[in-house]
């Protein structure tokens, strides 16, 4: 049972460390969706109803500016994307839209939240994802205003 | 409630104890006549001793009138019948069969009016003590437990309210017929007389003695038996917590320690009820010994003739009973008063909320201010939970209590919601003074929502318009209307056992108070409010998941084959058909479960439930000639392993499981059995019937794209294709009423609105499927009118038990919108937007204040943060005030500064 879902868990770095047993509740506890390319997969600015893990496929990280869109970054196979409006329970701070055909695990935000409770390294998985990122942006920071 | 039971019931019911004391006098005759009669029989009729001068005849039912000689002497009224011998004994027996029909009435007349006498103080009782219940202060009914005090309701009132038919009359009518046994005793032998009265002496002042302990014992169980149905109740609220801490095995030590104590107590009752009963029996024995043995000497010596002999142990056969019942009787007077006593005791004035209904008294002006001065709450244990403060709230204004949880703030909000009488102080509106506030007048202009949102079993629809039952309707206003006799007799019996009259119906609401005029017009004004607090997304979705009621229009119903044209016109005109797989009956619907593929239809009962498909012989042959059965158990078996293997860490009650676990908690164990089994046989094979149709049952529930075990092959959908075929085919008649198929061309009953609405299943893994269809399927609901229907079946949507069957968001948005529909001046929300999230609980509050303009709000919030755009803003540090900000001024004011509108308040 969710045999491909969890062998692409299996690849991405944040869930190397969670057991099968747990990968096939994250499973269970997700709806696989697809996506075509130039769907949006989340909004900027709507409430953060959902996490989604990019199983197969890239989208763009987009933030609304009075220029238009503005591209941020590229994610790809193995990104975890919205759990900031999740875990803050604030809304989408970017858009993410999909460059190319998209497959993603979908897990509401209740769910989300418990399955942090239940599964520690998925927990653990989170923050060093966290801590990696405010790393980068601490660098850029620094590169910026020097 | 009167604290004297005997003046209690005298006073609610003396029209009745007299009337049925008047009747037990005015059988006193008859009864007596019942006791004399067969002496006569005997005497007169069989030994003939009133033929013994040589008469053949004698005078029979003559009426002489006895009036002394001074009014002219005994007067004939009737002359009667002259008589012989056997006329005299037939009529003699005629008038004993007539006595007992005219004594077996009396006794009908009087046992039918003390049962419906002691029912009607019993209906008195529970009443007036439930309402003494919702008279309890909001902090005391917290104390109470909910078992408790439907036991006391229940059973403790009870036998109150039995007795209450026997208080008076029993005596009377008891003492009236050992009386009477006893004075014909005595008549008839002076000394039988004596050894009767002798042994119901004994009978009268031992036995109640003895049953003193008895007496004790009983009052014992009943306090233990009443902790044990608080202490049940208490278990069973907190049974997920028991679970979750591993509590149980002490909890069942408790239970079992205290059903041993009332075991014991009930053995001990045992040995003293039965050693009485014994003592009781053997005296009632005895004197029969003493009128045989006294009473046969005196009949063979001539002292006493044989008839007076078989009256006098005639007589006697009836004079235990009475005494016995009376001592009975004195006993269960001892016990309900007792029970009556420890029942008021429950009840004690300071607990109860002043009880005036004054429908005159107005509302304060919406523009009066609140007053609060020298405001001081502590807790029962003395802790400060407000410290003393004084502050003037101007309305109307939106004002933001700050502070941290169990702070000062909300020690406020609970006494402007008037959840706590116990403060010190004044708060004042106008010329009204909260300490004073009857409900009756609070609930005309203030609302309060707390942070439990407390909802009873119901739909969505009940529940919030709950507040809106004010109107007792005015039954007796039009003497012309015509009422039936069960209603006046409804209406009397209310009357008489000081009940309302009106009965609960809708009737009672005003709808005026909610602004709409009839139910239809409510249903609207609800929905308004659910999209102020959130909530009519939610209706809505439960709408399109409802069923519309056998009742509705067909005009509405008839509609919806035009609806689903519309809908799937339009999802293919956006381009977004393959987001609805059709049910097609000649196809497999890879979106439906396995049951949904092989039916083709809805279970209309249990027969097609899943579980049942496996078992039952018809469907068994269906599947066994499609060779169906054993892959479907296989499906089952994979099915439950997986289950078994995630859910093995989490407890059954843990959101996750209840989620998404595809058994249920209490099947878990069963279906953990039947995976060991199939694994240790390693055979579905070997398994009973009843086994493999469990398994089978489950594996019905699969959905490829949900479960996604790649389970599905063409030729297993080729199979229950056939299989469906064949099963409609060859449908015995007798299960034609269990199932309803598919038929695009009606409507389905069974289904839910949106099944009807699509006539397929919304495509898993397609990116906003569901969100697409349901905003299709709102605005072609909209454009045809309906979209009122599908709300009304979602308002009609069951809540169950406690509003368990919702969110705590949904709970919550339905407290509130149960006091949005008064139309409060004043909204206090205190800790009712905890469980929503920051975002959510923004914008609620943004559509509060906009449905609260020109009235006041008051709301509790953790940050400042939230408060802005509040007309004043109170902070709390602890249980202290530390400042009140008006935002207007600080906006106003030319210099940008912050300006306190109170200072601090000193703080002893």
């Amino acid at each position: 049972m969710f045999a491909s879902e969890i062998a692409s868990l299996q690849r991405i770095p944040m869930f190397r460390n969670v057991d099968v047993t747990k990968l096939k509740l994250i499973a269970m506890a997700g709806n696989r969706v697809h996506y075509k390319p130039g769907e949006t997969i989340l909004k900027q600015g709507e409430a953060a109803l959902m996490v989604f893990v990019i199983m197969e496929g890239t989208a763009d990280v987009l933030r609304e500016s009075d220029g238009g869109p503005l591209r941020l970054a590229s994610v790809g196979t193995g990104s975890l994307v919205g759990e900031i409006g999740v875990v803050l329970d604030q809304p989408y701070s970017g858009t993410i839209m999909a460059t190319s055909e998209l497959t993603a695990l979908q897990i509401d935000q209740v769910t989300f939240l418990e399955l942090l409770k239940q599964v520690p390294q998925l927990s653990m998985a989170l923050i060093r994802e966290l801590s990696r990122r405010l790393l980068t942006t601490n660098e850029l920071y620094a590169k910026a205003v020097s | 409630m009167e604290h004297n039971l005997f003046r209690y019931i005298w006073r609610n019911s003396r029209r009745d104890q007299m009337i049925v004391l008047a009747m037990i006098l005015l059988s006193l005759p008859f009864y007596f006549a019942a006791f004399d009669l067969p002496k006569r029989i005997i005497n007169d009729a069989l030994q003939g001793r009133a033929f013994t001068a040589g008469n053949a005849s004698t005078t029979f039912l003559s009426l002489n009138l006895p009036l002394p000689e001074a009014l002219g002497g005994p007067f004939t009224l009737f002359a009667g019948f002259q008589v012989n011998q056997l006329q005299l004994l037939f009529g003699l027996s005629g008038i004993f069969l007539l006595l007992v029909i005219v004594n077996g009435a009396f006794k009908y007349f009087i046992n039918l009016s003390k049962g419906i006498l002691g029912e009607r103080m019993l209906r008195r009782m529970r009443f007036e003590v439930f309402a003494l219940y919702l008279r309890f202060k909001p902090e005391d009914i917290k104390g109470v437990k909910p078992a408790e005090a439907a036991s006391i309701i229940k059973d403790e009132i009870e036998p109150i309210g039995g007795f209450s038919g026997d208080a008076f009359i029993q005596p009377a009518f008891l003492g009236m017929q050992a009386f009477t046994a006893l004075l014909f005793i005595l008549v008839q032998s002076f000394w039988l007389g004596l050894v009767a009265l002798a042994i119901v002496m004994v009978q009268g002042l031992i036995i109640p003695r003895l049953r003193r302990e008895q007496l004790r014992l009983a009052q014992l169980r009943q306090i233990e038996s009443r902790r044990l149905a608080g202490r049940i109740g208490e278990v069973i609220e907190i049974a997920p917590a028991i679970h979750a801490t591993g509590y149980a095995p002490y909890v069942r030590a408790d239970l079992g320690g205290r059903l041993g104590s009332l075991f014991r107590i009930r053995v001990d009752l045992f040995r003293r009820k039965f050693a009485v009963k014994y003592l009781n029996n053997f005296l009632a024995q005895a004197t029969p010994f003493f009128f045989y043995s006294i009473g046969g000497y005196l009949a063979l010596t001539g002292a006493l003739s044989i008839g007076q002999l078989v009256a006098v142990i005639a007589a006697y056969r009836d004079l235990p009973p009475p005494i016995k019942e009376l001592i009975d009787w004195d006993q269960e007077r001892a016990d309900v008063i007792i029970k009556y006593q420890q029942i008021i005791e429950q009840f004690p004035s300071r607990l109860l909320s002043p009880d005036s209904e004054d429908r005159n008294r107005l509302p304060p002006p919406p523009d009066a201010p609140l007053r609060i001065s020298d405001l001081q709450v502590t807790d029962r244990r003395g802790t400060l939970l407000l410290a003393p403060m004084t502050l003037d709230i101007a309305r109307p204004s939106h004002i933001a209590l700050v502070g941290g949880i169990g702070s000062g703030r909300d020690a406020l909000m609970r006494v402007l919601g008037r959840q706590t009488a116990e403060f010190k102080g004044k708060v004042m509106c106008a010329d009204i003074d909260w300490r004073q506030l009857p409900d009756s007048l609070a609930t005309r202009f203030i609302g309060y929502v707390g942070p439990d949102a407390l909802l009873f079993a119901g739909n969505m629809r009940d529940n919030i318009i709950v507040s809106l039952h004010r109107q007792p309707p005015l039954i007796f206003s039009n003497p012309e209307t015509d009422i039936s006799t069960a209603e006046q007799t409804r209406r009397m019996e209310c009357l008489r056992s000081g009940n309302p009259v009106a009965i609960a119906s809708p009737e009672w609401l005003d709808f005026e108070r909610a602004g709409a005029r009839d139910i239809e017009s409510l249903d609207t004004v609800i929905m308004e409010l659910l999209t102020t607090v959130g909530l009519s997304e939610d209706v809505y979705r439960f709408g399109l998941m409802g069923k519309l009621g056998p009742d509705q229009d067909p005009a509405v119903i008839s509609s919806f084959p035009a609806a689903r044209e519309r809908i799937l016109g339009n999802l293919a005109a956006m381009g977004l058909s393959h987001i609805v797989e059709p049910l097609d009956p000649t196809r497999y619907n890879r979106n439906a479960t396995i049951s949904e593929n092989l039916l083709f239809g809805l279970a209309q009962g249990d027969r097609f439930a899943n579980d049942s498909l496996g078992s039952d012989n018809y469907i068994r042959s269906i599947l066994e000639a499609e060779a169906l059965l054993f892959p479907l158990a296989q499906i089952g078996v994979r099915m439950a392993e997986t289950v078994i293997e995630i859910f093995a860490d989490l407890p059954p009650g843990h959101p996750l499981f209840e989620r998404f676990s595809f058994i249920s908690a209490e099947d878990m164990p069963e279906f953990r059995r039947l995976v060991e089994k199939v694994e240790a046989l390693g055979t579905l094979s070997r398994l009973s019937t009843q086994e493999q149709s469990r398994l089978i049952g489950l594996g019905l529930s699969y959905v490829e794209p949900r479960h996604r075990m790649d389970v599905l092959t063409p030729t297993f959908e080729r199979r229950v294709l056939r299989a469906r075929g064949s099963l409609r085919e060859y449908l015995p008649a007798s299960y034609a009423q269990d199932i309803e198929f598919y038929d695009p061309s009606r409507y389905l009953h069974a289904a839910s609105i949106q099944d009807n609405l699509l006539f397929g299943r919304i495509t898993y893994g397609i990116a906003n499927a569901e969100a697409q269809v349901r905003s299709v399927i709102r605005q072609t609901l909209e454009d045809l009118g309906l979209q009122t229907v599908v709300n009304r079946v979602g308002l009609s949507s069951d809540v169950g038990p406690g509003g368990k069957l919702l969110s705590s968001q949904q709970r919550a948005a339905v407290a509130m919108a149960r006091c949005l529909i008064l139309r409060p001046d004043i909204l206090v929300l205190d800790g009712a937007l905890t469980v929503f999230g920051p975002v959510e609980t923004a914008r609620i509050l943004a559509s509060l204040r906009e449905r609260m303009a020109g009235g006041t709000l008051l709301a509790s919030v953790s940050q400042q943060e939230e408060a802005q755009g509040f007309d004043q803003i109170i902070c709390f540090d602890g249980p202290r005030h530390i400042s009140a900000f008006d935002q207007q001024a600080e906006a106003n004011d030319s210099f940008g500064k912050s300006a306190p509108l109170e200072t601090v308040d000193a703080v002893p």
